[in-house]
């Protein structure tokens, strides 16, 4: 009779091993299915593996580029088109390595989307141009039409200077899949100094009230910060047609624009920052940590990179 | 707050209801579905072929890895009728509901998430009254926004759903 029971039992047991597998297997297929995506998940990550022992001169030459995923200026990131290839990026890293920059904030940055060739593009970037990098979404990337086309849109920071300290705060929530983010990564130029790059991409289409909430979202960023800050973006605000909103941050802020040399500011708004004329892409730095010194795009070789051309300014600490 | 007190009125009066009947059942499900993982008391009335149960969802919404609570409903149709010695596998349909807001300053969006699945399950019994549960559904998730702010995102907007229940039900 016992031994009925032992068997009874045991034959039991298995069955619910084979159940208690068959369902873990199940869920564990279905955790990488993208319908069971974790929407909270913020992903923003750096690497000190670039250049080591770069001294601070006291002067820092600092650039801000939308580089539209390493897609050519006309092609269309989100249509399902292969793009975002070595060439491309290699080409950004090129004009980087030319320009010979400290820092290097880029928007519109591709990790592990399905449809770009090179999965992290911070990273190879990085590679590319011997620089330490941090990395922050801005938004999941799952579109109506390509809904098992996944992957993240984001942010980056590359700096010769060693990266201490990274956050990726929310700026703008709609959802997981409509969101912006302000990466803010601590630098430290030397010993004795520390400071702070925020690097955003304000949404494209937000109305006149996302817009004010996304400046006060910088702005008590910034109020928090100790040391001297530098705020870079492709803000998708115009400085001639939407001044008003540009202004908002003079009280935290000095617009590097408005710092440099006439003629230099003359081309910048002569040929915008986009390809349609506009001024969108902005370095502004605190009122008082630095001077600036000149300011200028890349040169026009490099503006059919992407549908923004690079912009960077060269300061002094002060 | 007063939701879900009205809630764990309902549920609770659900279950006193549910002892003096011998034909319901009440349970405890593990509950992973698009926007969340929940645990999920249950009360269930087995009627001919069909099962209809209702509970409650408390747990971790995915949207921003808060605490919620919502509700879930059941319906489960079994081919085979009851059989309890032995696998009984049953279609189900299942609709669930939670609310929870994200603010970033004075933005606050608010999402009300209804989720509609439908899919495949079994019961095992593992002793008298003592049973093993567990189905997978997919289907659709609308999620019914509210803005404190002006912005051109839609207010409603459409999805994939998908859901994983595990769990133990006993009869009454």
């Amino acid at each position: 009779m016992g031994i009925c029971w032992v068997n009874y039992i045991r034959r039991k047991l298995q069955t619910m091993k084979r159940i208690l597998i068959i369902c873990l297997l199940a869920f564990i297929s279905c955790e990488d299915f993208s319908i069971l995506e974790k929407d909270q998940e913020n992903v923003f990550f750096f690497k000190n593996e670039g250049i080591e022992n770069e001294v601070f001169s006291g002067q820092l030459s600092i650039a801000t580029f939308n580089i539209k995923f390493g897609y050519c200026q006309t092609c269309e990131p989100f249509s399902g088109e292969i793009g975002g290839d070595f060439e491309q990026l290699d080409r950004i890293a090129d004009l980087i390595n030319s320009l010979d920059l400290d820092i290097v904030s880029l928007q519109e940055v591709g990790l592990d989307y399905d449809v770009t060739i090179v999965q992290n593009q911070a990273e190879y970037i990085a590679n590319r141009t011997n620089m330490n990098f941090a990395y922050g979404m801005d938004r999941a990337l799952q579109s109506g039409n390509n809904l098992f086309i996944n992957g993240f849109w984001g942010n980056a920071i590359l700096s010769k200077y060693e990266i201490t300290n990274l956050e990726n705060p929310t700026i703008r929530y709609i959802d997981y899949y409509n969101q912006n983010h302000s990466l803010k990564a601590t630098i430290k130029l030397n010993e004795e100094t520390e400071i702070v790059v925020l690097n955003s991409h304000f949404a494209s289409g937000s109305t006149n009230q996302e817009k004010i909430n996304q400046i006060s979202e910088i702005n008590n960023l910034v109020n928090q910060v100790d040391n001297p800050y530098i705020f870079t973006g492709d803000l998708n605000i115009s400085y001639i047609g939407e001044f008003d909103f540009i202004s908002q941050f003079y009280a935290e802020f000095d617009n590097s624009l408005e710092l440099i040399d006439i003629n230099e500011r003359n081309e910048i708004l002569n040929s915008g920052t986009f390809i349609n004329g506009s001024v969108l892409d902005y370095i502004f730095t605190d009122k008082t940590s630095f001077s600036v010194e000149s300011g200028t795009l890349a040169p026009n070789e490099s503006w059919e990179i992407s549908d923004h051309y690079l912009y960077y300014v060269k300061l002094n600490k002060i | 707050m007063k939701n879900i007190f009205l809630i764990l009125i309902v549920f609770t009066s659900l279950i006193s209801i549910a002892q003096d009947k011998n034909n319901y059942y009440i349970g405890v499900n593990g509950v992973s579905t698009t926007k969340g993982v929940f645990a999920n008391p249950l009360v269930g009335v087995n009627l001919n072929k069909t099962k209809l149960q209702l509970g409650i969802l408390v747990g971790s919404s995915f949207v921003n890895n808060e605490s919620t609570i919502g509700l879930k409903g059941d319906v489960l149709y079994l081919p085979n009728e009851h059989r309890e010695s032995e696998f009984n596998f049953h279609f189900i349909s299942s609709i669930n509901y939670f609310k929870n807001s994200i603010s970033v300053g004075n933005a606050e969006t608010q999402t009300n998430t209804f989720q509609i699945t439908f899919g495949y399950g079994f019961d095992y019994q593992i002793i008298k009254n003592l049973s093993f549960r567990s189905n997978i559904g997919l289907g659709s998730l609308v999620e019914i926004r509210k803005f404190n702010f002006d912005t051109s995102s839609p207010k409603n907007k459409w999805g994939f759903a998908g859901l994983i229940t595990l769990g133990v039900n006993y009869k009454l």
